[in-house]
């Protein structure tokens, strides 16, 4: 293996590694704190997250990894993103005292299998990314069995992430019967005279479709969300889904353009429905985390309109959808983080009752990622819908950008709801915990960015040079 | 030689049923049980493929597709077993504690 390559692997092996030596550290001898533990996660997580910048793109690693401006933003991004949730989760209450090495070393796998998903270039390493944040996943969820709903939420998630697995293999399968080959780049050439392969991507497609909780499969997200203690809701909420959105563009929109023609109908119903029906179930939700849940949803049929587009703009407008979905969501839980109690997170919106005015920092940041989510300017919500609704226009998906304008106004409805509880004269009687430093920080960059990729676009656009 | 078609066919067959387990049995067990015999309904496809190409790629992919299955099913029994220590739980309708809220409450 020639040494570019294995420069080029480094990102991917720190993870590994990291993850490997904070689980041996955890049968040292002595009792290593958790503090401690929690740090060299952050070490090899920053690493990891410097080690991409070494990159020289465009590169590969073999025929299995492509090392792009796309797969360089994106890891960069989840590594800073895992991170983040490595803080918050050492400010959650609930889950600190239960915090040990195999919980952060699932973290730091499951951000290994998210750096592997965005970059792989071959399906066969694809599955491989999917499951290693899949079978992670389902773990973290479980995490502490004792709390209410983690058991039933994680054999959910397990059930319904077999499920899509079956559906994305069955996928690959097919794709390999109709063409021979897995690898992305070579499937292009043959892509154009197959039948068969149309239905294996349309299958490739149900099992992200069920990663991701598009209508008519998102029957899990709204259970598993409350389930999952915040931290881990963060994870998969955001982070996980990107990457899967990320994959799912660099197989449809760069390496087989053609069948994204061919399924744009397809992409366009998704979008339809799953904006649609998020927002509906969305609109008399009590349980914050369950809004959040729909409203997830309905922001993914957003990302489907602007690929619906079927244009490059469309794709870029998903790109910068995708990040900005996942620093606004982050954010929201990171407020749910601060705001916990002592056992457990806050369930109902009337617990959060009051609370904007008790918190004053904390009530503001949650207005400015409610709005950023409903969709006003100046933040990055805006700008991400200006440009995936304004890709659907140019592509002449009219009708699509309409309903997707009606459902953005729809959706002001709840956000409104969940600030009105936040600033209510009333108080709620629940005793919060005060929020830790590393919460704070989370919070607070994530405004920083909400606000200035709002602004400035042309920060994550530009740094995309893509054909 | 068997024709590849016989075999998509047969596998085909074999992730429908497995499909259909999942969809009609009610025991958590025999979900697992159905998921498993959808992904080797994947894997016969892979391996008939693999022949009919005469390439390593399909056997490739039924070895990861083991590996990887076998974890993901290991992690999936224990949380089976969790729920039947902690709930005495073995079909899915005992577990149905997570669901919407949309009645406003007054605490």
């Amino acid at each position: 293996m020639p040494f570019a390559e294995l420069i080029n692997l480094i990102p991917y092996l720190l993870p590994t590694t990291g993850g490997l030596v904070i689980l041996m550290l955890g049968i040292w001898p002595k009792r290593v704190s958790i503090r401690l533990l929690s740090s060299a996660t952050l070490v090899f997580l920053l690493l990891g997250a410097a080690a991409t910048l070494l990159w020289q793109v465009p590169g590969a690693v073999g025929s299995m990894l492509v090392i792009d401006d796309l797969s360089r933003v994106f890891t960069l991004f989840f590594m800073l993103g895992a991170a983040a949730i490595v803080m918050l989760s050492f400010g959650h209450v609930p889950i600190r005292n239960e915090l040990q090495e195999e919980y952060l070393s699932l973290i730091l796998f499951a951000t290994l299998g998210m750096a592997l998903l965005v970059s792989s270039n071959n399906l066969i390493s694809a599955f491989l990314g999917l499951e290693i944040l899949a079978v992670t996943l389902y773990a973290l969820i479980a995490w502490q069995p004792t709390r209410y709903g983690a058991i039933e939420g994680g054999i959910k998630y397990a059930v319904l992430a077999g499920f899509a697995t079956a559906f994305f293999l069955y996928g690959v399968a097919l794709v390999y019967a109709s063409s021979g080959t897995l690898d992305l780049t070579e499937l292009n050439t043959v892509a154009s005279d197959e039948s068969l392969l149309p239905v294996a991507i349309t299958l490739i497609l149900v099992g992200i479709g069920f990663k991701v909780a598009l209508v008519p499969f998102h029957m899990w997200a709204p259970d598993i969300y409350q389930a999952a203690p915040s931290p881990i809701t963060a994870l998969f909420a955001s982070f996980s889904k990107a990457a899967t959105i990320v994959f799912l563009i660099r197989l449809l929109c760069l390496q087989l353009p053609s069948l994204w023609e061919a399924l744009l109908p397809l992409l366009w119903g998704l979008a339809l429905i799953s904006m649609i029906v998020g927002n509906l179930l969305a609109l008399n939700q009590q349980n914050l985390k369950r809004l959040l849940a729909y409203s997830s949803i309905a922001h993914l049929g957003y990302i489907l309109v602007a690929l619906a587009a079927g244009t490059a703009q469309g794709r870029d407008a998903a790109i910068y959808y995708a990040v900005t979905l996942a620093i606004m969501n982050l954010g929201a839980f990171a407020v749910i983080v601060a705001l916990t109690r002592r056992e457990q997170d806050r369930e109902n919106l009337a617990d959060y009752r009051g609370l904007g005015r008790r918190y004053p920092m904390l009530g503001l940041a949650m207005g400015i990622y409610l709005l950023a989510l409903a969709g006003l300017p100046p933040t990055a919500g805006f700008m991400a819908k200006l440009l995936a609704f304004g890709a659907a226009v140019e592509a002449g998906n009219m009708m699509l950008a309409i309903a997707a304008v009606l459902n953005t106004a729809l959706a002001f409805f709840y956000y409104l709801r969940v600030m009105m509880e936040f600033y209510s004269e009333q108080e709620t009687s629940l005793n919060t915990m005060p929020p830790t430093q590393g919460t704070l920080i989370v919070i607070i960059i994530s405004i920083a960015l909400v606000i200035g990729l709002g602004i400035f676009p042309q920060w994550l656009l530009g740094s995309l040079q893509l054909p | 030689m068997i024709p590849l078609s016989h075999s998509l066919a047969i596998a085909a067959l074999l992730f429908v049923l497995g499909l259909a387990v999942v969809l009609l049995r009610r025991e958590l067990l025999f979900i697992l049980i159905g998921l498993e015999v959808m992904l080797n309904g994947v894997a016969l496809t892979a391996i008939a493929a693999g022949q009919y190409w005469g390439n390593a790629d399909g056997q490739v992919l039924v070895i990861m597709l083991m590996t990887v299955t076998a974890a993901e099913v290991v992690v999936a029994l224990i949380l089976v077993w969790l729920a039947y220590d902690h709930y005495k739980a073995v079909r899915v309708e005992t577990l149905t504690h997570l669901k919407d809220e949309t009645e406003r409450s007054s605490s």
